[in-house]
């Protein structure tokens, strides 16, 4: 009887201990991926947009985050903790324990700090990348969006009115500034900070909110129908990701639009990889490449594709 | 203790209790299955048509007028959503805000499936069918129809007139408890009559009978009873009739003997006359005594039910009754004649059987003229013997054959006395073939003679009977 509680335990303890080996990418093999969310995976596509790789997670992760050059970071909403995978050996590498309701993970590589923001607690926490914790600051309700520029984290709680900004090193609080709840998407574009979002209840919102990064005042808004969610600057021109619409808007740096586009079903992110622009389409499961004007290619994705991270 | 009545009458009272709650649960059961199906598939059609209007592209302005002008004139609640926020869009961002339709929902949209639900809407505060018609384009789902109809229980229906409903079958109940009591009164009718009848019967009075009123089992019980009511009451008199008949038969001769002794006491006979008047007495005592032997002998074969039968071979039994009689043959110059199978055996008891035969000799002796004859035969049939008795007597008439067993039957009242006769002896010979499980009749004509047979099982027959 013992053996077999022994053997148990071995087996038991073994695959607890164990984590599953990916397909290793590359060092400098650049890369577009995909984390679909639906039947959590990651594919990572290469410069001619074809599959290098698929990651198939066996745990239920919600988002990734590439931390430098060869580590990508995975966490769950739903799990108590985030793994470390190196991608050059497709090995899991380290472990950060968390408490559960991580909704966004952000790595900053002037500090070398991963920050995590935690919808549970209303924390944002800051580890080094070997995963140890550095700090930790409370926040408003549902901490998500988060963006660094000038040495400054900037937080929008998404069912609050608050935009909170800390110091990327100490995570000491610098300001708070009132912002539409709901809102998400955060860019700073020629030293402006855009803010995109959902809208309140029933109404979408329909307008990107342009605010100073260094006062936080209103210096000016643009309507875009619907839902304005994603932004990225490309040369004179910004684009625009309109969820609610299913529309790629391309505008001037003063907010006037040039042109747009249908592309995707419900989009809720888009990238930059290799000069082209790349929109994830979550319900119709496929990746879009466009140079603005017109779709370029059209390629198939796992179910519920929620986030592209890029290494150029 | 309940009466039969009062226990079916509840029972009765029960079922349709029953009935009541079962016919409520069956037609909210129908109501669900029919009622709410069909609203069900008539809105998925009426959304699938009115989705035909649907040309790709954004849903626009003036689609969802035409739907709202047909929401106008429709018995079903219609509108078209193009909003994203209430097509759950933003999932999986984590939205405070109650959306039309569920990411499930939305799925099944997506696919191009229409969805049907049933229940609870808290934007509409009230149950409700909803048939949700999806209007994809290019993989994007740019709005929805959603149709609606509230969905009143029929509780919820009920609900106004609960007090006349709840009435209606109270009402109802106590009209059909009373219909069903009165019922059970008119069936229990009978059945009372034939109590206090038969408690009537129990107290003596065998004349009771009860008017059969119906062909039921009700009906054919009370014909039984009045059957049994009439073997009883034949019975009783046949009972008080056979007392009389004793009483007047051993009274007769007391009053002989009483009378004779008294006047050969008081010396008022003559003294050449004693020796006749003697004579008398001891004949008077000697039928008095053969009287009551026979009854003895009645009496013995009534109680005996059953008795050990033997077998017995006939023509000696029937040679030796011949034998006994031949001394009354002679006195009246008469001749007995046997003609007897030697082979038969008879499966029954010896003296009984002499004691059948030599009543029925004594009878046609008794009732023969002098230096006529008495054939005895015996053969087999079947699986009987058959013995018949011939005389060449009186005869008897048709109309007293069948009272010939009965005790104390005479054929000629008057007679009786002079026959010498104690009126007991077919009565004694019909019990005893009963006894031995055969049978017999009298055959007769007036004047000319008298033919008595029976049947008598033979032994070969008897499985009964050990080795």
């Amino acid at each position: 009887m013992k053996k077999i509680i022994l053997c148990f335990a071995i087996i038991f303890g073994l695959a607890a201990c164990s984590h599953p080996t990916y397909p290793k990418i590359e060092k400098g093999d650049p890369f577009l991926a995909s984390v679909n969310i639906q039947e959590p995976s990651i594919q990572f596509f290469d410069k001619r947009k074809e599959v290098m790789a698929t990651w198939s997670l066996k745990e239920a992760y919600t988002g990734a985050v590439l931390v430098g050059d060869d580590r990508i970071f995975l966490y769950g909403h739903g799990l108590d903790h985030g793994d470390l995978v190196q991608l050059s050996t497709g090995e899991h590498v380290g472990k950060i324990k968390t408490a559960t309701g991580i909704s966004n993970a952000l790595y900053d590589e002037q500090t070398k700090s991963l920050f995590l923001a935690n919808s549970t607690q209303n924390t944002v926490t800051s580890y080094d990348i070997n995963g140890r914790k550095k700090a930790e600051v409370a926040t408003g309700n549902y901490p998500m969006a988060m963006l660094v520029y000038n040495a400054r984290l900037f937080v929008v709680n998404f069912k609050d009115t608050q935009l909170m900004v800390f110091g990327t090193d100490s995570l000491r609080k610098e300001a708070t500034w009132t912002i539409p709840k709901s809102s998400t998407g955060i860019e700073v574009i020629d030293d402006t900070l855009w803010l995109g979002g959902h809208g309140d209840g029933s109404t979408p919102n329909d307008t990107v909110l342009q605010l100073n990064p260094s006062t936080g005042k209103i210096v000016g808004n643009i309507q875009l129908p619907m839902m304005p969610i994603a932004f990225l600057a490309k040369g004179d021109d910004v684009y625009v990701l309109s969820h609610g619409e299913s529309m790629l808007y391309t505008l001037s740096k003063k907010g006037h639009i040039r042109a747009k586009q249908e592309i995707a079903a419900n989009p809720f992110t888009f990238t930059q990889f290799q000069h082209d622009i790349v929109v994830a389409g979550y319900d119709d499961q496929q990746l879009y490449w466009t140079d603005g004007q017109k779709i370029i290619q059209k390629k198939k994705v796992d179910q519920g594709p929620f986030q592209l991270l890029v290494r150029e | 203790m309940k009466k039969i009545a009062t226990k079916i009458w509840l029972l009765v009272l029960g079922f349709l209790v029953i009935t009541i709650l079962f016919m409520y649960s069956l037609t909210n059961f129908l109501y669900e299955r029919l009622y709410v199906q069909d609203k069900e598939n008539n809105m998925v059609g009426v959304g699938q048509k009115l989705a035909t209007m649907y040309e790709g592209g954004k849903v626009t302005n003036a689609l969802i007028d035409d739907v709202d002008r047909y929401n106008m004139y429709a018995d079903v609640n219609v509108f078209a959503v193009r909003n994203p926020r209430e097509l759950s869009a933003c999932v999986p961002f984590d939205i405070d805000y109650d959306t039309l339709i569920g990411p499930q929902e939305r799925k099944q949209l997506l696919a191009g499936e229409t969805v049907t639900k049933q229940g609870y809407e808290k934007r509409f505060d009230r149950q409700v069918i909803s048939v949700i018609v999806p209007l994809v384009h290019e993989k994007r789902l740019e709005g929805i129809l959603y149709l609606y109809f509230p969905l009143e229980k029929i509780v919820e229906l009920a609900k106004k007139d609960i007090l006349l409903i709840s009435t209606g079958a109270l009402l109802f109940l106590m009209m059909m408890a009373l219909a069903v009591m009165k019922g059970i009164q008119v069936v229990m009718k009978p059945l009372n009559r034939l109590q206090l009848a038969a408690k009537r019967m129990a107290d003596g009075h065998y004349d009771e009978r009860v008017v059969v009123t119906s062909k039921d089992e009700i009906g054919q019980l009370t014909h039984t009873f009045n059957e049994m009511a009439t073997a009883i009451q034949k019975t009783d008199d046949t009972q008080k009739e056979f007392l009389a008949n004793v009483s007047h038969e051993l009274r007769t001769p007391i009053s002989y003997v009483k009378g004779y002794s008294e006047a050969l006491a008081k010396g008022l006979i003559p003294k050449e006359e004693c020796t006749e008047k003697l004579n008398l007495i001891t004949q008077e005592a000697d039928r008095m005594e053969k009287l009551t032997a026979a009854l003895l002998q009645l009496s013995r074969s009534e109680k005996l039910e059953e008795f050990t039968k033997m077998p017995i071979v006939l023509a000696e039994s029937l040679r030796e009754a011949l034998q006994l009689s031949q001394q009354r043959a002679m006195e009246k110059q008469m001749t007995l004649h046997l003609k007897a199978d030697e082979s038969l055996i008879i499966a029954g008891d010896d003296e009984k059987m002499k004691q059948i035969m030599l009543n029925l000799i004594e009878n046609s002796l008794r009732y023969s003229d002098k230096e006529t004859a008495i054939y005895v035969e015996a053969s087999a049939e079947k699986t009987y013997a058959k013995i018949t008795v011939r005389d060449e007597g009186i005869g008897i008439a048709d109309e007293h054959l069948p009272h010939l067993a009965e005790r104390f039957y005479r054929v000629n009242k008057a007679r009786t006395r002079a026959d010498g006769g104690s009126g007991l002896g077919l009565s004694i010979v019909d019990q005893l073939i009963a006894l031995h499980g055969g049978s017999w009749h009298i055959t007769s004509t007036w004047q000319v003679g008298t033919t008595v047979t029976l049947f008598i099982p033979l032994w070969e027959d008897f499985d009964e009977v050990d080795d």
